[in-house]
């Protein structure tokens, strides 16, 4: 009896920590808009009133109005609906660009830390180069390689922020390595794959969660700097950066091309910077029971 | 401090080094080679060849490395594959315009946003703060194209203050020469502005708490003496240390705002040669900001030594 209530009083706990979290105001807006744009970047067509490649040629730089809440540009495409359809590629990016640097920099900071001797002083090496130099170099070095598309876009950001991954993920199993439970799992014969995934991966999750945090709005930001660069999505395929791209040759007489798509942006990474502080907060165990901790 | 500089010097150079057989080996991966870009679309199998003996490139790849490196320790920086001519003098006339927006940048950034800083955290809670912190993280948060964007759209557009782009040197007239950098000035430094800002709030106000304020002000010195001396100073450090990293990525920064304001500096020789595939000047740009860079860092490690004197890299 006393150990369900034990778990009722451990899932009150859990449940006050996620209701905890969004008590801050600034926080809670946040998330609104993060859950708007993840909303419009899956379901697009059921908010946005035109298709993204709609050409409706007597309605030309038509000014923000009743019909076109956000105008539209100089082939008469309506600017809200290319904006909404812009989140998806910024989630896309943004989304795969974390996923894929996280895999990485988990295999290599991993092999590195778990091998040690050579090899981990070669790949640290590497990884102290690929840190000392701007990440936007780097990522347009393999754009000029692989070409302004969006898989490549993807695999850019994923390789550009693996280093800082990798540097975290290594750090931590040399921390966990040398602990007493590792040692004895080694004494009754585990196998280096179990220790991995028993032992290692569980202790480095926070960490890397936190870092991706970090990594998400940076990786928004940089795809929409290179779209705008011309070097990411190509048009006609929407996105933010390419929005505001098309849109300075008509800055002076249809500005609202060169405000909204920008708006979007900054607004997305305010929000998910705003998140991502909270998290760390709050996987932060330190912080974690002074917030959320249950009164008695 | 002389083992000191010694050891940060090699360690610079390995980076370097490292960091331009990176750049190489993923340069060399490009489908298709440099002979077949410089040739364009009519070319024979012999010509070809001919002009793969006359780049190098018939060669294995360490020695096109070893070459390529040799010529960059003698200035010799390769040839666009585009124009056919050689690049480092390209360089040469370019860099001085990115350096010139960086460090108005700076200048900009360290005069608005250490005072800032300082009034932020010594009136903490209160107006100014909530404002001055308001500020610093919308600089943060507005991405640097979008902002110069803007600022062209009201300040040259629309009231017609300064020009829209191009630029004008300070030979012509300082007047005509500064109204021609404000706007990429502004742009680039205002992220570096707030960083300024933010992290010269947090090192005061970790001072403010420290005993020996408490005894600057049981002394009876007034409160502007005691956070603009006692507190300031030893917040310096942190402050200086973030000036520096931000430094090089204000040379990074430049990429975007040389673009949005058509200033013909390094960063939009880089973006032609990504968008042309012309690798070697993709290759000699980032190896010259890199090294910049580099640079940089290096600098402000030593100064870090020297302010410091509890700092000792062993």
């Amino acid at each position: 009896m006393t150990d369900f209530k034990d778990r009722v009083d451990k899932m009150q706990v859990k449940i006050r920590r996620i209701f905890s979290f969004f008590k801050d105001p600034v926080l809670l807006i946040s998330g609104i808009i993060i859950g708007l744009v993840l909303f419009a970047a899956v379901f697009p067509g059921v908010i946005s009133p035109y298709g993204p490649s709609e050409m409706r040629l007597t309605h030309r730089l038509n000014a923000p109005g009743s019909e076109h809440f956000m105008g539209t540009d100089e082939f008469g495409r309506d600017t809200f609906t290319r904006v909404i359809y812009g989140a998806q590629v910024s989630v896309y990016v943004g989304i795969v660009a974390v996923v894929l640097a996280g895999i990485l920099g988990i295999l290599i900071g991993t092999l590195s830390g778990f091998a040690g001797g050579l090899i981990d002083s070669i790949l640290m090496r590497i990884i102290d180069a690929m840190l000392a130099f701007p990440p936007i170099l780097f990522a347009l070095v393999l754009i000029t390689l692989l070409g302004p598309a969006l898989s490549s876009l993807m695999l850019t950001m994923g390789i550009v922020y693996s280093p800082r991954m990798a540097r975290l993920a290594r750090g931590c199993i040399l921390m966990v390595k040398n602990e007493l439970y590792v040692e004895s799992a080694r004494a009754i014969g585990a196998s280096n794959l179990r220790i991995i995934f028993r032992y290692f991966i569980p202790n480095i999750i926070n960490p890397i969660i936190v870092q991706a945090s970090l990594i998400l709005p940076v990786a928004i930001l940089a795809e929409a700097t290179l779209s705008f660069l011309g070097l990411g999505i190509q048009p006609p395929t929407p996105s933010w950066g390419n929005m505001l791209s098309a849109g300075r040759g008509y800055m002076e007489i249809a500005p609202w091309l060169t405000i909204f798509p920008g708006i979007a942006i900054a607004l997305v990474v305010l929000a998910v910077n705003f998140l991502g502080d909270a998290l760390q907060d709050w996987l932060n165990p330190r912080l974690r029971f002074k917030r959320a901790a249950p009164k008695k | 401090m002389g083992k000191f500089l010694w050891q940060r010097s090699i360690q610079t150079v390995i980076t370097v080094l490292l960091m331009s057989l990176i750049i190489f080996i993923t340069l060399q991966a490009i489908p298709g080679d440099a002979a077949i870009i410089a040739m364009g679309d009519y070319y024979g199998h012999a010509e070809l060849q001919v002009i793969r003996a006359e780049m190098g490139l018939d060669r294995p790849a360490v020695v096109q490395y070893g070459m390529w490196l040799s010529g960059v320790l003698r200035g010799d920086l390769g040839t666009s594959l585009r124009y056919g001519s050689p690049i480092a003098p390209e360089i040469a006339q370019r860099l001085p315009i990115t350096f010139q927006l960086t460090i108005l940048s700076l200048f900009l950034s360290v005069i608005i946003g250490i005072p800032a800083g300082l009034i932020s955290a010594a009136k903490r809670g209160k107006g100014v703060d909530k404002l001055v912190r308001f500020i610093s993280l919308l600089g943060i948060s507005i991405p640097n194209f979008w902002l110069g964007l803007i600022l062209v759209l009201v300040f040259a557009l629309t009231l017609r203050w300064i020009p829209a782009g191009g630029y004008v040197s300070p030979g012509e007239g300082l007047g005509v020469y500064f109204k021609a950098m404000a706007g990429p000035t502004i742009t680039l430094g205002t992220a570096m502005m707030a960083t300024t800002m933010r992290i010269t709030r947090a090192a005061t106000l970790e001072a403010l708490s420290q005993d020996y304020i408490r005894t600057a002000k049981a002394k009876g010195l007034r409160e502007a003496k005691v956070v603009a001396k006692h507190a300031f100073k030893n917040a310096l450090i942190p402050v200086l240390t973030v000036i520096g990293i931000q430094i090089g990525f204000l040379m990074a920064g430049s990429i975007v705002v040389e673009t949005v304001f058509t200033l013909p500096g390094i960063s939009r020789f880089l973006i032609g040669g990504v968008s042309s595939r012309d690798y070697p000047v993709v290759m000699a740009t980032v190896m010259v900001i890199s090294l910049v860079f580099l640079i940089i860092n290096f600098i402000v490690d030593v100064i870090y030594v020297y302010i410091d004197p509890r700092v000792r890299y062993d």
